[in-house]
């Protein structure tokens, strides 16, 4: 047996512990094959060791919290939809009530004003016409 | 009640959101898929979370399991697939240094020196299996960490018994060369 026949066989073995006696003879002779050989058989010592812990029994108590938990609506989705519909309606609530304090129609009083300006910028005396407009204005009210 | 039903009527009683059915299939697979994680990876802590993560994901996807497949089957299907993703993530994070590994050791032994050279092994047989390619590390761990056989892994990974045993032939060649070096 070479080397190459020896490393296929040994890759071809499901566990490495009972060499067949070929092998076994093949590994007295070659110091490489045998360390390959040692190697595997470490591999298999750990795969035994790692698969023979054991899970808490606490993980299904942790396993069933989370899908309870998970199951309950308001915990994840309801509070974020219900914080923006609150949002959304405080928002129209406020432009609604803004609008109630605003009169769409011009007021007189803002027509008199708008009057008095023109007349003084338009006019060729615009301190007497000012005064006049003004004494007027008073005499009126 | 773990006594008496079976797994397809548990399954459909988990489907009617009965948890505590769910539970019982729970008690029933922990073990196994616990195995299967600490196949992916190498920590107990680590391994449990994957467990609970992987339980909660198949009651999550519980409704689209059509039963054509067993469905310890199904739920190994899922564990393998959510244990790669999970590798694949912490080699991301290791590789971008967020990851700070912690090496667990199963033994308690004086001998630092020894513990030392174990750990050494340890983390060598590690790295060689980190480096199997995705399918090869599946049929893996399902046929040394769950011992399951040919056929059930083949069926796991949707594949001939036939390529199933040529998958875990070349995993064990490829181990065999990693582990040489």
């Amino acid at each position: 047996m070479n080397c190459k026949e020896f490393k296929n066989q040994l890759a071809s073995l499901e566990q490495p512990d009972t060499l067949p006696p070929v092998m076994h003879e093949h590994i007295g002779t070659c110091a490489s094959c045998r360390s390959v050989w040692e190697k595997t058989q470490m591999l298999f010592s750990f795969v035994t060791e790692e698969k023979t812990r054991k899970v808490s029994s606490f993980v299904t108590t942790r396993i069933m919290a989370e899908i309870e938990d998970a199951g309950r609506p308001s915990g994840v989705l309801g509070r974020p939809v219900l914080v923006s519909v609150l949002s959304v309606f405080l928002l129209l609530l406020g432009f609604f009530s803004a609008s109630l304090f605003t009169n769409p129609q011009p007021s007189a009083l803002a027509d008199s004003t708008e009057n008095i300006a023109t007349d003084y910028f338009f006019s060729d005396n615009p301190g007497s016409q000012l005064e006049e407009i003004w004494l007027n204005t008073y005499t009126y009210e | 009640m773990q006594a008496t039903h079976t797994d397809n009527e548990l399954v459909q009683k988990a489907k009617d959101e009965d948890t505590g059915a769910f539970s019982v299939l729970v008690d029933r697979y922990r073990q196994k898929v616990f195995q299967t994680c600490m196949g992916f990876v190498h920590n107990t802590d680590d391994a449990e979370d994957l467990t609970q993560e992987i339980f909660v994901k198949a009651w999550n996807a519980l409704r689209s399991f059509d039963e054509r497949a067993a469905f310890s089957t199904w739920l190994y299907r899922i564990a393998v697939n959510k244990s790669i993703n999970h590798t694949r993530k912490m080699k991301l994070r290791s590789f971008t240094g967020i990851n700070d590994e912690v090496t667990e050791s199963g033994y308690v032994d004086e001998n630092a020196e020894n513990n030392l050279m174990r750990s050494e092994q340890r983390a060598q047989i590690k790295s060689a299996v980190s480096k199997l390619k995705s399918r090869q590390k599946k049929a893996f761990v399902l046929f040394y960490y769950q011992e399951l056989s040919l056929t059930e892994v083949a069926d796991v990974l949707e594949m001939s018994p036939k390529a199933t045993e040529s998958l875990i032939f070349r995993a064990r060649k490829k181990l065999q060369g990693l582990l040489s070096r």
